[in-house]
């Protein structure tokens, strides 16, 4: 009875514009390098990530959870602060946003494709390691 | 000391270098919005996930609650992790319960790439809103 509905309503589903799907691309992945101070990585010295957002109608994206993903053994993550900032470039506009390790957020309009340059850095009070560290940044198209 | 430190320098930038080689990953989801309406207190929507770039990737499709922090509750997909052709796309069904009293729910649906290497993590969410006939249109 329930599946009997279920299908009833999909058939009622209306049809759907192309454009309102969105696509998200990483096109460079970033890197982190080291800065002039002995606290801070940062991919500025390194490669910032490039992501290209396509295919949408006025979307609304949003930079979240910036988070150290790997670190050296030894390393006292738990004191790391991990922050994204970003710049983003439309056909009929930009964005942009400071480091934060919070969620930032903007809508970018009617436009063909949205090009967002991220930025990672990460703080470490008591310095690094020698080692292995990277970033993760969720960036999420909706 | 300056060896020391141009070592280091190139060992950070070798290690995401390494962590990140390949990493580039894309998808996608349409419609990205929807509502309808429901004879029963299961509503169900028909999505297309697709794989619009030039390598075979699989992706996770998650039933989230509104805001797309937490999974979703009484909220189901037929195809929770499917692995796509390049250049293609699969339609998957996501269904969720509207618990009595309710009469509308919102969930939102995320669909991520599983085990994509990098600094960045991309996502897709949308929201859709299923209400009980008769209650509101």
């Amino acid at each position: 009875m329930q599946l009997r509905g279920l299908i009833a309503v999909l058939l009622l589903a209306p049809p759907v514009p192309a454009l309102a799907a969105c696509n998200v691309l990483v096109s460079t992945s970033g890197v982190l390098a080291r800065t002039g101070d002995a606290t801070v990585l940062s991919s500025e010295s390194g490669v910032p990530s490039v992501i290209v957002i396509s295919g949408f109608l006025n979307p609304s994206i949003s930079i979240s959870d910036p988070r150290l993903e790997s670190w050296p053994p030894g390393f006292d993550w738990t004191s790391a602060t991990v922050e994204a900032s970003y710049q983003a470039a439309w056909t009929l506009g930009s964005s942009s946003g400071g480091y934060s390790s919070g969620t930032q957020s903007f809508s970018a309009g009617i436009g063909l494709a949205v090009t967002v340059t991220l930025n990672n850095r990460v703080t470490a009070a008591g310095g690094f390691r020698q080692g292995n560290y990277t970033t993760k940044t969720t960036i999420s198209c909706s | 000391m300056q060896l020391k430190a141009h070592m280091c320098a190139l060992l950070f930038v070798a290690a995401a270098g390494a962590a990140t080689a390949g990493a580039a990953g894309a998808q996608s989801l349409s419609p990205m919005h929807n509502s309808g309406v429901t004879p029963s207190d299961i509503k169900g929507f028909r999505l297309s996930v697709g794989n619009p770039y030039p390598r075979r990737m699989t992706f996770l499709v998650l039933p989230m609650e509104p805001g797309f922090k937490t999974a979703a509750a009484d909220a189901a997909v037929d195809f929770p992790q499917l692995t796509l052709a390049p250049n293609s796309s699969r339609q998957v069904i996501v269904t969720f319960r509207i618990e009595p009293p309710r009469t509308e729910r919102t969930i939102g649906v995320c669909v991520e790439p599983r085990d994509l290497r990098g600094t960045v993590l991309p996502r897709v969410c949308g929201t859709y809103t299923g209400r009980l006939i008769g209650v509101g249109g």
